[in-house]
């Protein structure tokens, strides 16, 4: 049988074998759409009166968009790290191995951690070496959306992809005060970052191997500070320079072209077409936790409704701001709550259109869209009219069922060449 | 062509692992920038020469100096693609004008292929030695090429080449390789072949030294070149192959006191009817054992070079003369790291020569160079790594 004759027939028959129907559609895009999302890291042990957490890094390859790859630092091998998600008052324990040849360390974006586990090397505690692991405790809070990430040659580790969030709830027993404004059922994190792959990759193939070098002479008790230009204070470093020491920043110049330029920006990750959509239904809010872990600002800017904002830097705001732009500078987080009150499929974007690029060309970077699930299949076809069409002429309703096995069945197609 | 201290230098690669090629897609008319990457290396030397008690003197000698660009470039598959010219300024009265074009080629690669054609460093050696120049102990680093009157180094270093080079592992390469070298006879360039041979060796890539090694190179070559009576005829009167062997020791792979052993010996098996060296043809037929091993301690302070001693003795004997002939050699240098990439040194060089040799050399000669050597390298529009990055090599390789 002739595909347009099992087409006809099918037609005949009735439409719903032919045209999926929406709820197929639903479900696929949602479920495809949940990889898009950082798994929630399972604590490893309650009985301790601790929430316990093992993170670890690891050198792993990523994938970007298709046909983009780059070498990476990744907490528990993805980027962005996994959610760590705990309530507030919980007793924290995060057990943190560095399986990779470099130094790290995790600071606690945001958290009121005791000093000494904050993070920030030589200033509260020595880097986490290569094949060292570092007991990270505290108390959880205070409540709301936050950061983990590297503070070891943060210039280059974050945007290698040592980031992630922590979010702290509610205290066990306690409603969320945003919730209680505005009632939700789902919720989602987006995390942005923007990445030089070229940066990247030269500063960790010079970093792998003078660590090769530094290990060894440590290994071997004949490590002079100054390999790590490490100095007591201002006086300390003038008597090495005064011995012949040069403070890298006179050996190794960069110029501006040398500099971090981000070629790639991300969203959990990934890049459009490969960025995490916002799925939502008519009448339903969601909340969104946008939280900035790279170096450039982005402006977010959402069609067809506006958003409440409801905190800022995890504070749930008292009084909630109406708008559709928000400005989410580096190390920012905000939450937002999206109510579903226009049905449709809407760009959720930086209005910085050089940020929605990939390797400079447009459309890319942190393009994605808030998609109403329970849009008519119909309304989602590529063909306006084509319901009506189908209706009236059973030759245009085959002509229509051919066109969409051209494998563009629905919106939002992926668009790469505008 | 070489930088004293090129094996500490951190991320130079002077033999261009690079690239080039502009292109206009005349679809969309827009530009696709390749990577560029631009080299150059002052060598500059004042000479003071002693050959049988006569006296010469250069004062401003800055010959091997050179440049080079390449262009570099994914393709639509795994392979990339890569241009480069370069060009170099050769010793006085070498014939060869104000510049040599020393490398064009083009060249594609990935992970594990090479193909490589046009003009380049040629085979005639295995391994590099720490002179102030490639050229300073030629006769002993070197296979002799017949094709040349001698009258110039860079006959037997660059020539054409057409050669494909397999990643039998990431430190073991397999080469086989077809090379034109320069014939004097001829006065046009040629595109021909006079040269074949394969090379396997193992190599430890150079971003993986401080892995620490100790054998940092085991490298075997073999190579015929086919002559002719005269460059026209058609057949070939004779081949004269040679064998060589190189290895390359790290005495003590330490990073602040680096002793290293660089040794490569080549046997020309030369022909039988040639028993007394009259003309540079007949040394270059003539059987003969080259060799030449160096040992070098390298001071590196806080991660870059500070100072480097050398010293280095070569031999080369005639087997199958009626008289007993040869030459040796010893070189010793001293360089010094001033600023980034900028050297400034001495070397001395002593030079012995008997039986036939000594009708055409000297038969001994002293030479001091005093000298600078300034590298430059810059990379512009980087957008892949090499094959041999600690990355590639250490954590999956990427396309
Ligand atoms: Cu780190």
């Amino acid at each position: 049988m002739h595909r347009r004759q099992f087409l006809a027939t099918g037609a005949a028959a009735s439409i719903g074998g032919v045209l999926p129907n929406f709820n197929f559609i639903e479900e696929r895009s949602t479920k495809d759409n949940a990889r898009h999302f950082s798994p929630i890291l399972e604590p490893i042990d309650a009985s301790s009166g601790f929430k316990e957490f093992h993170l670890f890094v690891d050198l792993v390859q990523h994938e970007i968009v298709p046909g983009v790859s780059i070498h990476t630092l990744a907490f528990n091998g993805t980027i962005p790290g996994p959610e760590i998600r705990v309530n507030e008052g919980d007793r924290v324990r995060v057990h943190f191995e560095n399986r990779t040849g470099l130094n790290h360390t995790i600071h606690w974006h945001g958290l009121h951690v005791p000093w000494r586990m904050d993070g920030v090397p030589y200033m509260t505690q020595l880097p986490v070496m290569p094949d060292q692991t570092f007991v990270y405790e505290f108390d959880a809070r205070p409540y709301g959306t936050h950061i983990y990430h590297c503070h070891w040659g943060t210039m280059l580790h974050m945007q290698a992809g040592m980031y992630g969030a922590i979010i702290v709830d509610p205290a066990e027993g306690q409603t969320d005060p945003i919730q209680n404004v505005f009632p939700y059922e789902r919720e989602y994190t987006l995390v942005y970052s923007s990445h030089d792959t070229n940066f990247i990759r030269n500063e960790l193939n010079i970093m792998l191997e003078r660590m090769k070098e530094r290990r060894f002479l440590m290994q071997n008790g004949r490590f002079e500070k100054e390999r790590f230009g490490l100095f007591a204070d201002i006086d300390d470093l003038k008597s090495a320079m005064a011995k012949g020491y040069h403070p890298p920043y006179t050996t190794r110049r960069r110029t501006s072209a040398d500099l971090p330029d981000p070629n790639f920006f991300t969203i959990n990750g990934k890049s459009y077409p490969e960025t995490p959509r916002l799925m939502i239904r008519e009448g339903e809010n969601i909340r969104v936790r946008l939280i900035n872990a790279g170096a450039s600002a982005h402006s977010l800017h959402l069609h067809g409704t506006d958003f409440w904002v409801v905190a800022d830097d995890g504070y749930p705001l008292p009084n909630p701001r109406r708008m559709n732009t928000i400005l989410l500078a580096p190390g920012k987080t905000h939450d937002i709550i999206i109510p579903g009150d226009n049905p449709g499929i809407w760009a959720f974007h930086d209005h910085d259109t050089r940020r929605a690029t990939n390797n400079g060309v447009y459309p890319g970077g942190t393009l994605t869209a808030l998609v109403y699930e329970d849009l008519p299949y119909m309304d989602r076809m590529a063909m306006p009219g084509m319901a009506e069409m189908q209706e009236h002429d059973p030759a245009a309703q085959m002509e229509n069922a051919s066109m969409e096995m051209d494998g563009l069945t629905h919106l939002p197609f992926i668009s790469l060449d505008q | 062509m070489k930088a004293p201290l090129r094996y500490m230098e951190n991320y130079t690669r002077l033999i261009f692992a690079i690239a080039l090629v502009c292109s206009v897609d005349s679809s969309t008319a827009q530009e696709f920038l390749p990577e560029l990457r631009l080299g150059a290396m002052g060598v500059v030397s004042g000479n003071i020469g002693l050959a049988d008690k006569k006296t010469a003197s250069a004062v401003s000698d800055f010959s091997d100096s050179s440049v080079l660009l390449g262009a570099r470039q994914q393709l639509f598959g795994s392979y990339r693609a890569q241009f480069v010219v370069g060009f170099q300024f050769p010793d006085a009265e070498s014939q060869l004008g104000q510049v040599f074009y020393h490398h064009l080629f083009v060249k594609l690669s990935n992970q594990r292929n090479v193909f490589q054609i046009g003009r380049s460093r040629l085979d005639s050696n295995l391994m590099e030695f720490p002179t102030l120049r490639d050229d300073d102990a030629l006769s002993y680093t070197d296979a002799q090429s017949p094709f040349s009157d001698g009258q110039n180094s860079e006959d037997t270093q660059f020539g054409n080449l057409v050669q494909f080079g397999r990643y039998l592992t990431k430190r073991i390469r397999l080469d086989l390789h077809g090379e034109y070298y320069s014939e004097t006879r001829r006065r046009e360039e040629s595109f021909e072949l006079n040269t074949a041979g394969l090379t396997i060796g193992y190599r430890v890539p150079e971003s993986q030294r401080w892995n620490r090694h100790r054998l940092d190179q085991l490298v075997f070559g073999l190579e015929g070149f086919f002559s002719k009576d005269d460059p026209d005829a058609s057949l070939v009167r004779e081949v004269l192959p040679n064998a060589k062997l190189g290895v390359a020791i790290n005495l003590r792979p330490d990073p602040v006191h680096f002793w290293r052993l660089v040794h490569q010996t080549i046997i020309s098996f030369g022909a039988d009817d040639v028993q007394e060296i009259n003309t540079y043809l007949d040394a270059t037929r003539a059987r003969s054992l080259a060799s030449f091993t160096s040992i070098e301690y390298v001071r590196r302070r806080l991660e870059r070079p500070d100072y480097r001693i050398s010293v280095g003795g070569g031999v080369r004997i005639f087997t199958n003369l009626d008289k007993n002939s040869g030459q040796f050699i010893m070189v010793g240098n001293f360089f010094r790291r001033i600023g980034a990439k900028f050297d400034v040194g001495v070397q001395g060089i002593f030079e012995h020569s008997y039986g036939d040799m000594s009708f055409r050399l000297p038969s001994n000669s002293f030479r001091i160079n005093i000298g600078f050597i300034y590298a430059i390298e810059h990379v512009f529009n980087n957008q892949f790594d090499d094959r041999d990055s600690i990355l590639n090599l250490e954590h999956g390789y990427i396309n």
